[in-house]
Formats: C-alpha cells, sequence, structure tokens
C-alpha cells in the first residue's frame, strides 16, 4: 500500500463487524470494531478500551494519525482519540483526542500508556464538535493535536525519552454506557514531512556569487 | 510575576469557577490514580483541567505546570507531598531553603546534593527535568522502576547486579549519551547527574527549562 493510508470503515451490512485485516489490535487493548450501518468505529463492550495500529504500511517515526470525531458522548468516561508510535507486541503509544460530551467545550487530553501505566501528558479545554477531524502529530519528542477542521492547534507537549518507531492508529473507550458513545471515522494516517524540505541546510543562499 | 486571566471557567467536580486570575505554577507532586486508571498531578487535576506534567518514570511523582490561583496555589502548596516551586524561577536558592529543597527532591529518589546556593530554580528544574526525562526513557524500555530493592541514590555502580548496569547503559545509549565517565566506584547519583548534564532542555507549559 501506499501513504497516506486511509480508512473510510465503509462495509456495507446492518450490523457490526472487525476492522479489515490492515489492523493490528494493540497488544493489551480490546480490538474496535465498525457499526456497518452507520460505517463508523465503536467499541466491542463497554468497559473495555479499544485500539489498534495500521499495519500494511511501514511509518518513520514521525508520523501523524487523523481521525473524524463522530461522538463522544459523556465527559470523563466517553474518549475518542487518533495514536501515534504504537508498538508492536506491546502495550505502548501515545493518544490524543477528547472527552465528551462534543459540541461545545470538552476536555482534551495527550496520553501516554506503557503498559502498566496509563498517563495524562498535557489537558486541557478546547471546543471540538463532531465530525471535526483531530490530527495527533508525533515529531521527535514533540506531540502536537490538532484540530483540523478549524485549522487549530489545540496544544504541545514533550515526552524526552519516550517512544520511538511504531505505527498510527486509533484508540477509544467508554467507561460507562453503550459502545457506541465513543465513536471515530475517516482515518488517516502518514509520514510527517521533513522539516524546511531540501534547503534546510542552507542559512543563506547565493546567486551568481551575490548574497 | 506572570499573570494569565481565564475568561473560560475551571472546571471543579462540576461547579463553575468565575473568572479568576491565574498565574502559572510549577510543582513537584504525586502521580494519582484517577477514574480509568489514569495517573494524573494529585491537588492538580481536580481543581484544574489545563495542566502539563512530566513523569519520573515509573516513580508515580509528576513536575506540573498549571495555571493557579494564588488561593489554589496556596492551597496545594500546604500539602506535605508537594514541592511548590516558587513564583520567581529566577530567584537563587537561599541558605535557608536549601536543606529543605535538597531533603524534598532526595526524599522522591531526585538527586539533590549538587544543589547549592548559587543556583536559582530554574536551574534546579531543568536538572530534575532531565532525570525526569532519563527515569522516562527506563522505564519505557524496562518496564520497571530503576530503583529496585536494594537500589538508592547511593549504591555504587559496581554494587548494582550486571543486569542493572546493562539496562542502566542500554537507556543512556539509547538516548545517544556518553557513558564513558561513569566508573564503579561512582554513586548512582553521580551517574544519573553526569547523564542528565548532557541532556537537552525542555518546556512545561511554555516554560523553558
Amino acid at each position: 500500500m501506499a501513504l497516506p493510508a486511509s480508512d473510510s470503515f465503509t462495509q456495507g451490512g446492518a450490523g457490526h463487524g472487525a476492522l479489515s485485516a490492515s489492523w493490528t489490535t494493540i497488544t493489551g487493548e480490546g480490538a474496535p470494531q465498525v457499526n456497518q450501518t452507520a460505517d463508523v468505529v465503536c467499541l466491542t463492550s463497554v468497559g473495555t478500551d479499544a485500539g489498534a495500529y495500521w499495519n500494511a504500511d511501514s511509518f518513520n517515526t514521525d508520523h501523524y494519525s487523523q481521525i473524524d470525531v463522530v461522538t463522544a458522548a459523556a465527559a470523563s468516561v466517553d474518549f475518542v482519540s487518533a495514536a501515534v508510535r504504537v508498538q508492536s507486541g506491546a502495550r505502548q503509544y501515545y493518544k490524543g483526542g477528547c472527552y465528551g460530551a462534543i459540541g461545545g467545550s470538552v476536555t482534551y487530553e495527550i496520553g501516554k500508556r506503557n503498559g502498566a501505566t496509563n498517563s495524562v501528558l498535557k489537558s486541557g479545554s478546547a471546543t471540538i464538535n463532531a465530525n471535526d477531524t483531530l490530527r495527533l502529530e508525533v515529531s521527535g519528542t514533540t506531540l502536537t493535536l490538532k484540530n483540523i477542521t478549524t485549522a487549530a492547534t489545540i496544544d504541545t507537549t514533550t515526552d524526552v525519552g519516550g517512544f520511538t518507531g511504531g505505527a498510527p492508529g486509533i484508540f477509544l473507550f467508554v467507561d460507562s454506557g453503550t459502545i457506541e458513545d465513543s465513536r471515530l471515522d475517516n482515518w488517516v494516517g502518514d509520514n510527517l514531512a521533513a522539516a524546511g524540505g531540501a534547503y534546510a541546510a542552507q542559512a543563506t543562499m547565493t546567486m551568481l556569487g551575490v548574497q | 510575576m506572570r499573570r494569565i486571566a481565564l475568561v473560560a471557567a475551571a472546571l471543579i467536580g462540576g461547579a463553575l469557577q468565575a473568572s479568576a486570575q491565574t498565574s502559572m505554577a510549577f510543582l513537584i507532586t504525586p502521580a494519582e490514580l484517577t477514574a480509568h486508571d489514569t495517573l494524573r498531578p494529585k491537588y492538580v487535576w481536580n481543581v484544574t483541567n489545563t495542566y502539563e506534567a512530566k513523569q519520573y518514570g515509573i516513580e508515580h511523582v509528576m513536575f506540573v505546570g498549571a495555571p493557579l490561583t494564588p488561593e489554589q496555589r496556596t492551597a496545594i502548596g500546604t500539602n506535605i507531598d508537594v514541592i511548590l516551586i516558587p513564583n520567581n524561577l529566577d530567584a537563587t536558592i537561599s541558605a535557608i531553603a536549601l536543606p529543605q529543597v535538597q531533603s524534598a527532591l532526595e526524599g522522591l529518589q531526585i538527586p539533590a546534593g549538587w544543589v547549592t546556593t548559587s543556583h536559582t530554580y530554574r536551574q534546579v528544574c531543568t536538572v530534575v527535568l532531565k532525570f525526569f526525562a532519563f527515569m522516562n526513557r527506563f522505564e519505557v524500555l524496562h518496564q520497571r522502576t530503576f530503583f529496585e530493592a536494594g537500589i538508592t541514590l547511593d549504591t555504587r555502580i559496581n554494587q548494582l547486579t550486571q543486569a542493572q548496569r546493562d539496562a542502566l547503559t542500554l537507556t543512556a545509549q539509547s538516548m545517544g549519551l556518553d557513558i564513558s565517565g561513569i566508573t564503579g566506584p561512582m554513586l548512582v547519583r553521580q551517574a544519573l547527574k553526569l547523564l542528565g548534564d548532557q541532556m537537552p532542555s525542555t518546556t512545561v507549559m511554555g516554560e523553558v527549562f
């Protein structure tokens, strides 16, 4: 496959189905599933976190994961996020997304799961509406959460000494309610472009000897 | 002192706080397990949802930056397990405060014997955050605490088991750090300082450390 990688989760049907074979469930997490009527991703079981990463392409250590936030019904218990640097065979990744109730000011978080340890790196409030596109980028040790729909950088943080490599993915949970209380759609994952392009190393340019 | 006027409210358990004058506060506080098994900065997360936290590896201690009102700052600072950093980060540490600073950090397994009255609080925080970053990397790689039973800051490198030395070495090398200056008789605290001195600065809530 070629980058950018994407999945609109369009499966047809009227029930729930597994993600395509291009997804691998994150070690230690539950498997997300597709609501085939709405063609969106939801949970399989309330109270069981769900996460998966894209396995059909190789990514640079600096990459991004992007989702449409379809549903996050309630504060504190419903969370929808993009994930980056998801490690194969380990419960290790960064996540960036928001709690409910979307459609106004919500709590966003950039967090980190490292095995048994689940911690918040950065938290705050932002306006996120239904179907807004959120993107979590990781470059070096810097994580940036963006609202692509509003062209806003929501927040940024660093995690020196953290994860490298891995792949982009998705993560969501519902602590209480229904499996449809957290839903996402239209995932995209890609490498981040190198800063500055081909001329990044040149402080000055000369033409015909004139600076 | 920097002040950030909040037009929006900070949520406290659903109740709204009227627009309050806040300033950025920095502190070291325990990492507290909250809903959904999420570690958050104790005393901070339940007065504001706006913060940035750096964790000391698996030690469940966090260096936190958060906009707090004077009242919140005072209340949080009264907790015995909180190290509240003075507003003026660029003030030097007084002779009276020095043993308190050292004792507070050492109590959390953070090397502090190198701190003197010629250091500013910012300089101390800068080094502390480098220790945090190293332990962060250790936890990422080894999924355990560096301070296993029997290891303290005063343990000598040659008293560590081969496996413990290898884990320390692997962590340092994975961060591109030079371990050539670490010797057998060196104390763990000295080795961590040697490694930390090689690491870059970081930011917390936009403040450079």
